[in-house]
């Protein structure tokens, strides 16, 4: 039957789950997640040993490059292979990415080769990896680059699982700066997924936690411009791509991308990266029905605001820009919750003061709201002069700004969710009580 | 054996296992539109008679489509041959008196306010929780024939996701293995289910379609479900 007389919720996806389930009392929609999740590690595994056709040995590359020491085969990426090697006249080692003409399939490939040499020339910023030199051999494109020498993303979540917020904020932090850099010079990147997202540890030791990591300088850096886009060539890329043709990596595609002749846009980029925070803090793909991270990870509910506005559906729904993202991220970073003992000494205070107030009278007496909880510090409610607006500001309210709301004649701190209309849902966050509630845009302020 | 891979001459058997597993989907389908269970459980059971009789499984070609689709054109066809077939009978002759509209009636039916899921999505829902719990039992039976029931009771939590299995170390306390014991009977375990997966819906899904997305939509299906 649909509706078992007796069926409980998974806790993971709430899935009704009948107490005699045919599938053993195992949830069937966490049992073929788990089976895709299965494959999707299988498929990562195999695409990390699958050999290049003919790859040339160092040998054979460096007597075609005479200013290079080519010392070993790296990776293996999407749009070519990689080597270190070592610049004979500077001795610094450097990455060498190649990709040999014979073996193209795809015609269109050396032009977004070539894309990515002058893309990435004309980036300088300390989160996204550097290009050196590009140039061509009769056999080979090829690209130099800086070496960097920590893992990916996707193998610090392989060794750690779930990253702690700490430390999936401060990634998002630096990749939406990348980001902003970017978009200003109007690239979009377009493959943004753990694997392009390097750790950096700089001269360090490079099998260090990630606490260490941070702590010693180490920088996140985004790589693999194989497929980013140039705004500022659109006649030109529309050749190379062809405008229904798909790029990305599926997951990380935007919804909009996905869609025959939609052009990609900055805000296909902050989609992915919220996909990656999103599967930083839960350790999986925000993929139908998925739970909030705050569901599943120790995490506060403004960072599910900040992740489900990047996921929208609609782009124009999420952050205007990367730099709005970054601002966000960089906010929920600072934000540091007050240790236990000293919020509970503060509501003490509070108590005591509310019933001295109380007891000896006041010339504003209050009413606490009858259908609202006790918010208490440190959102403690603030009495406000101002009066609810219809501030212009108003029409640009995000999810996670921190606003007031009000609530019968008293001012609360609580944090958007989500806007619809005039509507906004905020979440107020107190001591004992956390919840959300729907208010007229007319009772919120910054 | 595959249900689609199956010849004339192992057709009966075939259909003894078709029966066997998706008899539910068909009978919640059927349900769906019929009042009395006991009308339902009537017709589920005619309409795989007929599919012996008609010998069905022999027009079953992985290259004509997905076996699950073929299976919900057989039963339409079914019921709207059985409705004009009671209402004939009623009045008495063969001959066509009124002119019903089934697929109209079944549209009407989907509209009604109390029936928020379709039959269609009721047997695609079914479908996937009827092939997963296949699939989980074969891989029971298996761990069974092998001696080795109390490793898959124990260790099938951690077929489902991680938030709800217990800690490695639970497992091996009670089944007397070492944590990294367990952690590689976790693997293989995961993998051997996922074979089981891959090799059930492949043998219901057309040729040449892609097993990615079969199971994607199974996974969708299963979503429609609240």
């Amino acid at each position: 039957m649909i509706s078992p007389p007796q069926h409980h919720p998974c806790p993971r996806c709430g899935y009704p789950l009948a107490a005699d389930s045919i599938t053993m009392g195992l949830c069937p929609r966490c049992l073929l997640t788990r089976v895709l999740d299965v494959r999707k590690n299988m498929q990562m595994q195999l695409d990390r040993i699958r050999p290049w056709p003919d790859a040339p040995s160092p040998q054979v590359l460096q007597a075609a490059m005479p200013g290079l020491e080519v010392l070993e085969l790296i990776a293996r990426g999407g749009m070519g292979l990689i080597y270190r090697a070592r610049q004979k006249d500077l001795q610094r080692d450097v990455a060498l990415k190649i990709l040999p003409i014979d073996a193209l399939q795809d015609a269109t490939i050396p032009a977004r080769f070539q894309t990515e040499a002058r893309i990435l020339a004309g980036l300088n910023h300390p989160n996204i990896v550097r290009a050196i030199e590009a140039g061509q051999t009769p056999d080979w494109l090829y690209l130099v680059m800086e070496l960097v020498h920590g893992p990916s993303l996707r193998e610090v979540m392989k060794r750690e699982g779930k990253l702690h917020p700490r430390h999936a904020l401060t990634i998002a932090a630096q990749i939406s700066s990348a980001l902003t850099y970017a978009h200003a010079r109007q690239i979009i990147h377009r493959d943004i997924k753990p694997e392009n997202i390097l750790l950096d540890p700089g001269d360090r030791p490079t099998d260090a936690d990630l606490d260490a990591f941070f702590a010693s300088g180490g920088r996140v850096r985004l790589a693999d411009f194989g497929i980013a886009k140039s705004l500022h060539h659109p006649v030109q890329d529309m050749t190379l791509t062809g405008p229904d043709q798909l790029f990305g990596t599926a997951d990380y595609i935007a919804p909009e991308c996905r869609q025959a002749g939609h052009a990609p846009s900055p805000a296909s980029d902050l989609y992915a990266l919220g996909v990656v925070l999103y599967e930083m803090l839960t350790g999986r793909i925000p993929a139908g029905h998925f739970p909030l991270p705050s569901r599943v990870a120790p995490v506060s509910r403004k960072l599910d605001a900040i992740i489900l506005c990047c996921l929208a559906a609609d782009p124009s729904e999420r952050y205007a820009s990367a730099d709005q993202l970054h601002h966000q991220i960089t906010k929920a970073l600072a934000h540091r919750p007050a240790p236990r003992v000293l919020l509970l000494g503060t509501l003490a205070l509070l108590a005591v003061a509310a019933w001295v107030v109380t007891f000896f009278g006041s010339s504003h007496p209050r009413t606490a709201p009858t259908t609202l909880p006790v918010i208490s510090a440190p959102s403690a409610p603030q009495p406000k002069e101002e009066s609810p607006t219809t501030h212009p500001s108003m029409f640009v309210l995000m999810p996670g700004d921190t606003v007031h709301v009000k609530w019968g004649d008293q001012w609360y701190d609580a944090t958007v969710v989500r806007r619809e209309g005039r509507r906004v849902l905020v979440h107020f966050d107190g001591w004992s009580n956390s919840f959300d509630q729907w208010v007229g845009s007319d009772r919120v302020k910054w | 054996m595959s249900a689609v891979a199956a010849d004339g001459q192992t057709s009966a058997r075939a259909l003894d296992e078709l029966c066997g597993i998706y008899w539910y989907p068909i009978y919640a389908f059927i349900r769906r539109q019929t009042p009395s269970p006991d009308d339902a459980a009537d017709l589920t059971q005619a309409f795989f008679t007929q599919f012996i009789e008609r010998d069905c499984l022999a027009n079953v070609a992985p290259e004509k489509g997905r076996f699950r689709s073929f299976l919900l054109v057989c039963l339409r066809r079914f019921l709207a041959n059985q409705h004009r077939q009671d209402h004939a009978a009623k009045r008495g002759g063969g001959h066509k008196t009124l002119s019903l509209d089934f697929a109209f009636a079944e549209q009407r039916y989907c509209r009604e306010p109390s029936h928020s899921i379709t039959p269609e999505k009721i047997y695609q829902h079914d479908w996937a929780v009827a092939l997963l719990a296949r699939a989980l039992r074969q891989v029971s039976d298996e761990f069974a024939a092998r001696g080795r029931q109390q490793i898959f009771d124990t260790l099938k939590i951690y077929l489902g996701p991680d938030e709800t299995a217990p800690a490695y170390a639970q497992a091996a306390a009670a089944l007397g293995m070492s944590e990294t014991a367990v952690k590689v009977a976790v693997h293989r375990l995961r993998d051997r289910y996922r074979q089981a997966i891959e090799q059930e819906a492949a043998n219901t899904m057309e040729q040449d379609a892609s097993l990615e997305e079969e199971l994607h939509i199974l996974l969708e299906s299963l979503a429609a479900v609240k």
